[in-house]
């Protein structure tokens, strides 16, 4: 709280005490006191006023300025108002009360809102692994009596269990809790799994797979990044062209190893393009295809910020799109501690 | 061979019987959950396939009981494939973690390799369909004395088909087929390989072994 600020608020009292001495003053001149006691009586007055304004200055300037260091302090704003001391002045005492109620309230809805969206995300957990039990019976059986009926019904099985898969790591991508287990492994057993995982979508589009030097061994979870590069090959699926290509290859640079994947697709728009990562988005290639839902990228962005990996695309419209994934080196992640 | 099922979902416990039969295996399972950790260890079973969710108790529960009195082979299937049961479950001392849904042939595999090195023997490699037969492990068919070596893509070819006698089975299913074996080959190398195998067949004395249904796939 300032001085200025502080007396500028105080216009009023201070106007009128000013109008008071200039009366008493009047008065004073008009029955002839000599100056000496006009100014003593003067000054008394302008004393005692002043004295009791610096008070009153002082009390507030002080609680005031602890409060807003201990807000700047404070993690959970919120919570100000438990910890803050009782002001001995009526008005912030009143405030202080109305404050107290209010995040009472608040604290309250927040802990409700915490405990409803924990509630929720245990329920797809527990949901997720409930609905895997059904469609495992269901490949099974499709397992020990393929015929060209039943290998139809294994495709939307797994077009179930890729849905299936997309909200479990939705729910876990906001999940602050969840560790991710970083092992040893090459960029081509994370490829290889991504591309089983798709196998029958790529096969019937007629698609070829192009691999090279992919024999780097990186640091990452496999689960995880499997995931990352299955909904980047389900949009290569997706947004095809004749003569169906993904391409996958790899480069080194200092501290991070790169992989890159490539496909022939119809591209996207360059106004889109630095869009593609937001919640929700999908540009001019969403409106041709309807079925675009503007989760995959986003997913994959915060998952790979989550692996402390990175994730970038690059596109020309109508000559496909390459996605590339940055994976710190082992001698990089020892370094930085992890 | 022998395997004990512990699944309480009765679906996937008839599945994984049929499947796991048909490749020569024996297999036991139990209703009572309550004692289902002395029902595998008495059934004398060589593999034990485990559960987790299960009623009563919960599958490493059961792995812990039968790893104090033996050190019989156990996988664990679960639908929980977080990490920290997969770490839960190996330091337990299962052998293996798959996770649901799995893919038959992987866990085939898997059951194959631990028996494997458990007991050193290698049965259950033969399937015989017409005359033919198909040797797994050693990737050889015969015929009337007759015998050829077959390429990794043929043999997986040839497995899917005799597997599933009978059945048409559409190119895009074998293809897939060799996909999970991570041999990515398009439908030219497919061509190439049904090509050849055909001629092996033909050597031994089984030309029309192989037939093509037009536009639909292939059956034997």
């Amino acid at each position: 709280m300032k001085l200025t600020d502080y007396l500028s608020d105080r216009i009023v009292p201070i106007v009128c005490f000013v109008i008071a001495e200039g009366l008493l003053f009047g008065l004073l001149w008009l029955i002839e006191v000599p100056s000496v006691f006009i100014a003593f009586a003067e000054i008394i007055f302008l004393l005692f006023f002043s004295a009791s304004f610096i008070w009153d200055f002082h009390r507030r300037s002080s609680y005031y300025n602890r409060l807003l260091r201990l807000l700047e302090q404070l993690d959970e704003k919120t919570l100000l108002m438990e910890i803050a001391e009782r002001p001995t002045f009526l008005d912030a005492q009143i405030i202080s009360d109305i404050l107290r109620q209010n995040t009472k309230y608040q604290n309250d809805k927040i802990a409700e809102m915490q405990g409803q969206s924990r509630d929720y995300r245990d329920f797809l957990d527990t949901w997720v692994h409930e609905i895997k039990t059904p469609i495992t019976s269901a490949r099974l059986i499709v397992e020990n009596e393929k015929n060209p009926t039943t290998l139809k019904i294994d495709d939307e099985l797994r077009k179930i269990d890729a849905f299936v898969e997309l909200v479990l790591y939705y729910a876990r991508s906001s999940d602050v809790e969840k560790d991710f287990k970083v092992e040893k492994t090459t960029l081509k057993a994370l490829v290889s799994a991504s591309l089983k995982t798709y196998s029958k979508p790529i096969i019937q589009a007629s698609g070829r797979i192009q691999m090279e030097g992919l024999d780097i061994s990186v640091c990452a979870d496999c689960k995880s990044c499997a995931f990352v590069i299955g909904q980047i090959i389900s949009n290569a699926i997706k947004y095809r062209q004749d003569n169906f290509c993904l391409t996958f290859t790899s480069d080194t640079e200092k501290n991070r190893v790169l992989l890159k994947i490539h496909d022939n697709g119809i591209g996207i728009d360059t106004a889109d393009l630095s869009r593609v990562f937001d919640k929700g988005f999908t540009g001019e290639n969403g409106r041709r295809f309807p079925k675009s839902t503007g989760i995959g990228l986003y997913l994959c962005k915060k998952l790979c910020g989550k692996m402390n990996m990175d994730i970038s695309i690059s596109s020309e419209k109508g000559n496909g799109t390459t996605v590339t994934l940055y994976f710190p080196t082992e001698s990089f992640l020892k370094g930085a501690g992890v | 061979m022998k395997i004990f099922i512990v699944e309480d979902e009765a679906a996937i416990r008839e599945e994984l019987i049929q499947m796991l039969q048909k490749y020569g295996y024996e297999c036991e399972i139990s209703d009572d959950f309550q004692n289902i950790g002395e029902k595998a260890l008495s059934s004398k079973a060589d593999l034990i396939l485990l559960d987790i969710n299960l009623p009563y108790q919960d599958g490493f529960q059961v792995c812990r009981y039968i790893r104090q009195k033996s050190n019989v082979p156990i996988i664990i299937l679960t639908s929980r494939n977080t990490d920290f049961d997969e770490l839960m479950g190996l330091n337990i001392g299962a052998d293996d973690f798959v996770s649901k849904p799995y893919n038959g042939q992987v866990l085939l595999a898997r059951i194959q390799k631990i028996l494997a090195r458990t007991y050193e023997v290698q049965s259950n490699t033969l399937l015989t369909h017409k005359g033919l037969t198909l040797n797994l492990l050693r990737a050889t068919i015969s015929h009337n004395g007759n015998e050829k070596e077959l390429t990794k893509n043929e043999l997986g070819i040839l497995r899917l088909l005799m597997l599933n006698k009978g059945n048409i089975i559409p190119r895009d299913a074998i293809i897939d087929e060799l996909w999970q074996s991570e041999e990515f080959i398009d439908e030219n190398t497919l061509n190439v390989n049904v090509v050849r195998l055909r001629k092996k067949l033909a050597e031994i004395g089984l030309p029309d072994y192989l037939e093509t249904k037009r536009g639909m796939g292939y059956s034997v």
